[in-house]
C-alpha cells in the first residue's frame, strides 16, 4: 500500500491526474469512514473528505516521499475532523460541561441508549460504536486510527504528532472510558472496573 | 496475589501478545481469579467489537466529484518549477545569463560614450557629443586619455595623449607637449570598461537615492 502510493504520488508530483485521481480511489474509503466515524454524520464526513483530499493535492509537492503516507494523510483528515467538531461543538454545545476525564458529553447522531441487558453481539457493537462516538476528538482518533484503520503505533504516533507514550496512554484512558460507558449501559459489571480491582 | 499486576499483562498481551513465560504465569493467574478473567473477556470482546466496527465507503462519484474540484489545467497547479522540462529550464537559464551580462555586452556592438581622464585635477574639458574639446587658451598640465571619443585639441596639453577608440584633431592653436598614441581597444578592455561604467551609474544612482 505505502509502495504504491509512493509510486503513484511520484507521478502525481509530475501532473500525472490519472495518478492523483487512483490515490484518491485508493485511500477515499478509509479517509470517508474515519471522518464518519470521527464526525457521525455523512454529509461533514463527505464535505472534510474531499477537503483533505484538495489539501493532499494541493501540497503533494511539500511530501516528503522518504515519510509514510498514511500519517501524512490522516493527519491532515485528522486536523480537518476536530476543527470541524469545535467549530460545531462551539455553535450547538456553548455551555456544555465536559466530562471529568476527558470524555465530552456530546452526542452525534443521537439515539437512544442501548438495550438493557441483552447481550446479543449486534447490539454491542452498536453500543460500542455509540460509546466511540461519545469520546472526546482526542480519545476518538486514537481508538479510530489503532482499531478501525488498524495503524501500527508508531503512524499513530506520526499522525497526532504524540510521542509513542502519550499514545499509548491515550489508547489505554480511551478504553478505559469505553469500558465504563458500558458498564453503565450494562455490557460490562461494575466490579470488574478498572478503578475497582477486585482481590482474590 | 496482585490483580494490578495482571491486568497490565492482559492489556499488553492483547495489544502485542506476551513471550511465553508470562504468558503461562497469567493463564496460570487466570485460572484462579474469575476479576481478572472477566476483565480480559470484556476487553477482548471490547477490541473485537471495535475492529468489527464496519469500514464506511464513500459515496458513489466521490472521486469524480473531486477532480472536478481541481484547477482545471492540472499542471498549473503544480509547483511552477516541476513541470518544467529539463530543455525548457536549459533555455531560461541561457536567458536569465544573457540579460545578466546583456548590458554590458552592448558595448561591444554599440559605441560606448566617451571617457575622458586626465592626471591634472583641475583640467576642463568642453564636451559636445562624443567630441572632447581642450579649449582655446587652456593648459592642461598633465596627460590625458580618451576612450571611445574625439578629442579636439585648441589649447595647450602639457603632457602625453593617449587616444583608445578614439581619434583626435590638433588644431592650429593647440600644442601637445607630449607624444600622442593611438590605441585600438580590444573587446576584453571594451567590456571591461562597459562593466565599469555599468559599477559607475549604478553607485551614483544609488547615492541619488540615499539622498
Amino acid at each position: 500500500m505505502e509502495f504504491t502510493a509512493r509510486a503513484l504520488i511520484k507521478r502525481a508530483k509530475q501532473g500525472d491526474t490519472h495518478a492523483f485521481a487512483e490515490l484518491v480511489e485508493t485511500y477515499k474509503d478509509k479517509i470517508y469512514s474515519f471522518l464518519y466515524r470521527m464526525t457521525g454524520n455523512r454529509e461533514d464526513a463527505y464535505d472534510l473528505a474531499q477537503e483533505v483530499f484538495l489539501r493532499v493535492y494541493n501540497n503533494l509537492h511539500a511530501f516528503d516521499e522518504t515519510m509514510r503516507f498514511s500519517p501524512w494523510i490522516y493527519r491532515i483528515a485528522q486536523n480537518l475532523a476536530v476543527d470541524h467538531l469545535r467549530k460545531r461543538r462551539n455553535l450547538l454545545y456553548l455551555d456544555e460541561p465536559t466530562g471529568d476525564d476527558g470524555v465530552m458529553s456530546w452526542q452525534v447522531e443521537s439515539s437512544e441508549p442501548g438495550p438493557e441487558a441483552v447481550v446479543e453481539f449486534e447490539d454491542f457493537r452498536g453500543s460500542v460504536a455509540e460509546a466511540l462516538n461519545q469520546l472526546s476528538p482526542m480519545y476518538k482518533a486514537v481508538m479510530l486510527l489503532r482499531f478501525v484503520q488498524e495503524l501500527p503505533y508508531e503512524d499513530i504516533a506520526r499522525t497526532l504528532d504524540l510521542p509513542l507514550t502519550t499514545v499509548k496512554t491515550r489508547l489505554y484512558r480511551a478504553r478505559e472510558a469505553l469500558r465504563k460507558n458500558l458498564i453503565k449501559q450494562g455490557y460490562f459489571e461494575a466490579s470488574q472496573g478498572g478503578t475497582k480491582i477486585g482481590l482474590s | 496475589m496482585d490483580c494490578r499486576k495482571y491486568r497490565v499483562l492482559i492489556e499488553v498481551h492483547l495489544e502485542s501478545g506476551l513471550p511465553k513465560v508470562p504468558l503461562l504465569e497469567l493463564e496460570h493467574h487466570l485460572n484462579v481469579c474469575l476479576c481478572c478473567r472477566r476483565y480480559r473477556d470484556e476487553l477482548s470482546r471490547l477490541e473485537e467489537a471495535l475492529q468489527d466496527c464496519p469500514q464506511v465507503r464513500a459515496p458513489h462519484g466521490f472521486t469524480e466529484a473531486l477532480l472536478k474540484k481541481l484547477p482545471k489545467n492540472y499542471a498549473k497547479a503544480m509547483p511552477r518549477y516541476s513541470y518544467l522540462s529539463p530543455r525548457i529550464r536549459v533555455v531560461g537559464a541561457v536567458a536569465a545569463l544573457v540579460l545578466l551580462l546583456g548590458s554590458p555586452l552592448y558595448i561591444l556592438v554599440e559605441s560606448p560614450r566617451p571617457i575622458v581622464e586626465s592626471s591634472d585635477l583641475n583640467a576642463q574639458f568642453t564636451i559636445i557629443d562624443s567630441t572632447i574639446i581642450v579649449p582655446e587658451g587652456a593648459i592642461i598640465s598633465g596627460d590625458i586619455r580618451v576612450y571611445h571619443g574625439h578629442l579636439k585639441i585648441l589649447g595647450t596639453v602639457d603632457g602625453n595623449v593617449h587616444l583608445v577608440s578614439s581619434g583626435y584633431t590638433l588644431e592650429s592653436s593647440g600644442t601637445v607637449a607630449g607624444s600622442v598614441d593611438v590605441v585600438k581597444s580590444s573587446w576584453l578592455e571594451r567590456l571591461k570598461f562597459g562593466i565599469d561604467q555599468i559599477r559607475q551609474d549604478a553607485k551614483s544612482y544609488v547615492r541619488g537615492a540615499w539622498k
